[in-house]
């Protein structure tokens, strides 16, 4: 796989791997468990406070802040963001897939935009008032490339899958 | 020119991005959906013919990527739900001359990504905008942002 930014697990795949050359057996094992969930959940952190910093930094958009007319930032879709990665990251990490950040923006909105790629494969989550909305594409056109629709808790994993399981 | 010309599907545009729309990953300035928010759905580009790219540019830190306007044009495969028609997406003139109402500068290159029949919901214009964002990754930056 070839994600745009390094990923916590390929991290600690490379610390494991180090690891276990001059450890073997059970003690392996426990040293394995006692030293990487800590690490695990540490990484973990670091990427949720660099995205949720990333979205706090859209506070600064104010109108028109594009030239394009697009409404500033709404606060609204700030929180349910910052949420909603707290709970996607945890997803990801619960069903042992790796984890990416995504880049963070505004729609013309002021709504908060995630936006993953994985190769040929993009998926943005726009988060609109009520159910956030999603967009997964892998390719220009818009009838055959791509699917969009409201993005639901189990919803988001299926995404994730189809994401990180690109051979890119 | 006077602008009121319409394009030709040789003709190339110039789409301009601010810095901050413009995420940097492995060292590269990425060209994402963000890069065509437009408020009424109408993206604005500028003719290449009319205005040079550092013309496009409203600040020096501005990136400009470009499209080519029959790409653009072979956008046209989603059907209208009500008319059962394709969206014809479309690169039309829209040059804004002295003494407009809106009191903007004189942009005589200034042109418009318009669909006909517009765009009934928000997830069409968030595939249209995807649809540009790779069109336009596709041929890079023409200036890099800065």
């Amino acid at each position: 796989m070839n994600y745009q930014s390094g990923g916590t697990e390929a991290l600690l795949d490379t610390a494991s791997r180090a690891m276990h050359s001059g450890v073997e057996g059970s003690a392996s094992a426990e040293l394995e468990d006692r030293w990487f969930a800590g690490a695990a959940s540490r990484l973990r952190d670091i990427s949720r406070n660099r995205i949720t910093s990333a979205i706090l930094k859209m506070r600064q958009r104010g109108d028109d802040w594009d030239g394009y007319g697009s409404l500033a930032h709404d606060l609204q879709s700030i929180f349910q963001a910052i949420d909603a990665v707290e709970s996607f990251i945890d997803k990801v990490s619960a069903n042992g897939l790796n984890w990416f950040d995504p880049n963070v923006g505004l729609d013309e909105n002021g709504h908060v935009v995630l936006e993953w790629w994985n190769g040929d494969r993009r998926f943005t989550v726009y988060f609109v008032p009520d159910l956030p909305e999603f967009l997964c594409s892998w390719g220009p056109n818009i009838e055959s490339q791509m699917h969009a629709g409201k993005l639901t808790s189990e919803e988001f994993l299926k995404k994730w899958r189809w994401l990180s399981t690109c051979d890119a | 020119m006077t602008g009121d010309e319409l394009l030709s599907d040789e003709e190339w545009v110039f789409r301009r991005v601010p810095r901050e729309s413009v995420p940097i990953r492995e060292g590269r300035y990425q060209i994402h959906s963000e890069a065509f928010n437009d408020r009424w759905k109408k993206p604005s580009v500028d003719r290449a013919a009319m205005k040079s790219a550092v013309e496009a540019q409203m600040a020096p830190t501005d990136g400009i990527c470009t499209l080519h306007v029959a790409v653009v044009r072979s956008i046209t495969t989603v059907v209208h739900q009500g008319t059962n028609k394709p969206y014809q997406v479309d690169v039309l003139p829209r040059p804004i001359k002295a003494g407009n109402p809106e009191n903007e500068p004189v942009n005589l290159a200034h042109s418009q990504v318009e669909v006909d029949p517009e765009f009934e919901n928000a997830s069409r214009f968030k595939k249209l905008k995807d649809a540009l964002s790779r069109l336009a990754g596709e041929r890079g930056w023409v200036i890099e942002p800065t």
